[in-house]
């Protein structure tokens, strides 16, 4: 039996949701796997149902089978009881398409989302028998390269990835394949070393094995030594400078397990110039650029045409903001009603105009989400959250008053300079949407409230990425102080869980020194860290200790501004400078305004990576 | 509104998804194909479904059926080929017709429903003994995991019989569907625990058909009478 008969006759019998499995979605490519000179696996590392949901995945998955000499299938990090079975049975992780094994892929590349997938990765490389260090690997193995928002600091996945990639994805997926296919000509496989030497010319790889981070006595990194002539001083992040002219998936996977979102995603724009400073994608994808609303709408025409999605969605950082709302909204509106077909917005703005706006999109309406982010105008400020008391209860008013009868807020605990007022300044607005609550009851029903607050993690790449976070115990006793004026007023509270977002804060701005805790949780059986109920601490905590390494030091670390940070090879095109500025903005507690409704901010990014904002309609 | 009912296959290829998976994918296959479906009013706007009876997960089926309601009526022929090219591997739509007036509707037509359990020849066991003990000895019990509720399979199966075909061994079941419908899970599990095969991959089931059956009459949801359990 091969592997795909196995497969099918005594493993998916056995597991939960085998639909993950199957590989034969509606839009799922399946090429003669011997026809193609190159091959590469997209690997998500968490489950079919997260990462059906994404739109990196739909991206590339797309670009690259439409060329005829690649081949891209993808792999999601196995459930355990399916890992289980694979190991019982001795069976490698195989591709969903094919059913082939991982290691038989020319490349594999994973998307990097969250830094608590990394004992996934590591997982999906031992169960494809490929050794976890690129150290350990011969030109007998899979090129391994990673990519997406935490490769942004890369470091404590250094000695297990061959190739990091920079930025968007979408922008160089062709040239590293091209590469391979001429390092590997006619051979079975590329050379290692040759594959790396022609791989660091392409703008926007980083070859971790082609650097040494030096420490100084006391723990800090004194600098990054270059190992190799070709290596560059910093990686420049890739940027996709005209979305109208980029490759757009109109014939997207249709997930065939249920997916956390099932739905058309139209990306309206990519980057984000709001400016909050705990946020690493408002920097890292500058700067804005918009589609147009004709492409849009001719994009939304064949994506609901050729998938039969129930709903679209606008995907982007915060899609209200997209410039020319007034000629893509009722197009848009009459095209999703003519086809039965739902328009959801992922977010609001906290404003009554998103809602007003909101409140007229075809489809069915549950909840509402804003996110305030802090409970004082002051700690709003210090993060640039440009988002006033007033914005929030007119947004609430307006949202009830539409008929929406479940409101979420979200809320950061932990943030630079929150004193215990901004606590209270949480409990108080809560209350202050319940009062208004109280006059849209439904008989005796009010409408729910909900409060998310999670953890502040500092972000490398952000004007905070010098700041600590709060130790476990500071955030336990912040909970537990909010907890009870919340419940006061009714609204339920939900708070991320303080170890996870720990952890989350040691691995974003990790070192490579972190590499060996993350090898020894994997070994010790740790897998989706981000999933509460799969999630071990001690078995972290156990690691770190093994590894004579302290937890605590990173996650609350205060670095310098002259301090080398571990992530400095890398360069968002965002100049330090910047950041520097906006940090001691943020502790002045001054605002900074968007590029796209006030002057440059002189972020350093259209420099740097000659680049423009593009907005459909200027707005100045 | 005209209503249409659709008979369909699940295959060997995509027999693992759940009911609620299948539905979503029919749904979006008929959209593609742009079937002028008749939603529903209210807050929720759904399009007007109706599916036979769940198929379990990991049991293929060779003669399933949905309802649908449409806003008009449609060419039956140019709207099954369009379906055809726009279904996913291993479903495969066979027949579509207009639904008469007055019809009950597959969940108040179907009784009963035809299974095929492919079963090794390589456990050395009298199928014939087994099947005659579950008829007509003492009942066969069944507990659910998920919900810890008691089935007596034996209650729930109408006929059965063993059959040999060029060297497949299978068992035929008739088993009934609304009252005294015992889950067809049950039925493998306990099958396969007294022919001491637990310890292999289940056996490959197929349902082959769903009737309506009356005195010795079996009708099938397409209106035909057919002849089972017989040759
Ligand atoms: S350089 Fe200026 S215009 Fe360009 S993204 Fe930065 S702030 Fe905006």
């Amino acid at each position: 039996m091969n592997l795909e008969q196995v497969l099918f006759e005594k493993i998916l019998p056995r597991v939960g949701r085998a639909a993950r499995y199957l590989g034969t979605e509606w839009n799922s490519v399946h090429k003669d796997w011997d026809a193609v000179p190159v091959r590469m696996a997209f690997a998500f590392p968490d489950l079919y149902e997260v990462g059906m949901s994404h739109l990196g995945l739909q991206i590339l998955y797309s670009l690259a089978n439409d060329r005829e000499d690649f081949l891209m299938e993808r792999v999601f990090a196995p459930a355990a009881d399916m890992e289980q079975e694979l190991r019982g049975a001795g069976l490698p992780l195989f591709s969903l398409e094919s059913h082939h094994s991982l290691k038989d892929f020319d490349v594999i590349g994973f998307t990097l989302q969250y830094e608590l997938s990394f004992t996934n990765i590591m997982n999906m490389l031992d169960l494809a028998g490929i050794p976890l260090r690129s150290e350990n690997r011969s030109d007998n193995h899979p090129l391994i390269i990673a990519g997406g928002p935490v490769a942004f600091n890369p470091e404590p996945l250094a000695p297990f990835i061959d190739a990091f990639v920079i930025g968007e994805g979408d922008e160089c997926i062709l040239e590293i394949l091209e590469a391979v296919g001429e390092v590997k000509g006619n051979c079975p496989r590329a050379s290692r070393s040759d594959l790396m030497e022609r791989l660091v010319e392409i703008p926007g790889i980083y070859i971790p094995s082609y650097y040494r981070p030096e420490y100084t006595g006391d723990g800090r990194i004194k600098e990054i030594v270059p190992l190799h002539p070709k290596a560059p001083e910093r990686v420049q992040r890739r940027v996709i400078s005209d979305l109208d002219a980029a490759y757009y998936p109109l014939s997207p996977l249709v997930p065939l397990a249920e997916a956390v979102h099932e739905r058309g995603m139209l990306e309206v724009f990519r980057g984000c110039t709001r400016g909050c400073r705990f946020c690493q994608a408002g920097m890292i994808y500058r700067p804005v650029r918009e589609r147009s609303p004709e492409v849009l709408l001719s994009q939304a025409r064949d994506i609901i045409k050729n998938t039969g999605f129930e709903e679209v969605s606008l995907v982007s950082l915060s899609s209200l903001d997209y410039s020319c709302l007034d000629r893509l909204l009722p197009p848009l509106s009459e095209e999703c009603r003519a086809t039965r077909t739902g328009l959801s917005l992922p977010s609001l703005r906290v404003d009554s105009f998103s809602v007003e706006t909101a409140k007229g999109l075809p489809g069915r309406r549950t909840s509402v989400t804003f996110a305030p982010e802090a409970g004082t105008q002051r700690l709003r400020d210090v993060i640039n959250k440009g988002v006033t008391e007033d914005d929030l209860m007119d947004a609430v008013g307006a949202a009830l008053e539409a008929g929406w009868s479940a409101i979420k807020l979200y809320f950061m605990v932990g943030l630079p300079t929150e004193e215990r007022e901004d606590l209270e300044g949480i409990a108080e607005l809560v209350e202050k949407v319940e009062n208004i609550g109280k006059r849209y009851k439904r008989g005796r029903k009010r409408p729910r409230v909900t409060v998310s607050a999670a953890n502040f993690v500092p972000k490398a790449h952000t004007p905070f990425q010098w700041e600590g976070q709060n130790s476990r115990e500071v955030l336990k006793e912040k909970h537990e102080f909010l907890r009870p004026l919340i419940k006061k007023s009714r609204a339920e509270y939900n708070w991320h869980n303080i170890e996870v977002s720990f952890l989350e804060a040691c691995f974003a701005r990790g070192d490579r020194r972190l590499a060996d805790v993350l090898e020894g949780a994997f070994l010790r059986g740790c897998r989706f860290d981000g999933w509460t109920e799969y999630f071990r601490f001690p078995l972290w905590m156990e690691s770190f200790q093994a590894a004579g390494l302290d937890p605590v030091s990173y996650a609350e670390k205060k670095f310098s501004y002259d301090e080398v940070l571990p992530w400095d090879i890398i360069d968002s095109g965002v100049s330090r400078d910047f950041l520097i500025r906006e940090h001691k903005q943020a502790l002045d507690g001054a605002l900074t305004q968007d590029c796209r409704t006030a002057d440059c901010g002189n972020c350093g990014i259209c420099t740097s990576l000659g680049v423009v904002p593009q907005l459909v309609k200027e707005r100045k | 509104m005209s209503r249409y009912r659709l008979e369909y296959a699940i295959n060997e290829k995509i027999r693992f998804l759940s009911h609620r998976e299948l539905m979503t994918s029919l749904q979006r296959s008929l959209r593609r194909a742009s079937f002028p479906f008749a939603y529903s009013h209210g807050f929720n706007q759904r399009p007007k479904f109706s599916f036979g009876p769940p198929l379990g997960v990991g049991i293929a089926g060779l003669r399933e059926y949905l309802d649908v309601e449409l806003v008009e009526e449609i060419a039956q022929e140019e709207y099954l080929q369009r379906l055809q090219q726009q279904l996913p591997l291993g479903i495969e739509a066979h027949r579509l017709v207009l639904v008469p007036p007055g019809d009950a509707g597959l969940g108040k037509f179907i009784n009963c429903a035809c299974y095929q359990v492919l079963v090794p020849d390589s456990l050395g066991i009298s199928w014939d003994k087994l099947l005659q003990d579950l008829e007509e000895g003492d009942p066969w019990w069944y507990e659910r995991p998920n919900d810890g509720k008691v089935f007596n399979m034996s209650a729930g199966i109408i006929k059965s019989r063993f059959q040999q075909d060029e060297g497949d061994l299978y068992l035929e079941f008739l088993l009934k569907i609304g009252p005294g419908e015992v889950p067809v899970r049950g039925l493998l599990d306990v099958l396969s625990s007294k022919a001491n095969a637990a310890s292999l991959p289940p056996f490959r089931t197929t349902r082959t058909g769903l009737y309506r059956q009356e005195n010795n009459c079996f009708i099938s949801p397409m209106g035909e009478i057919e002849v089972i359990f017989e040759g």
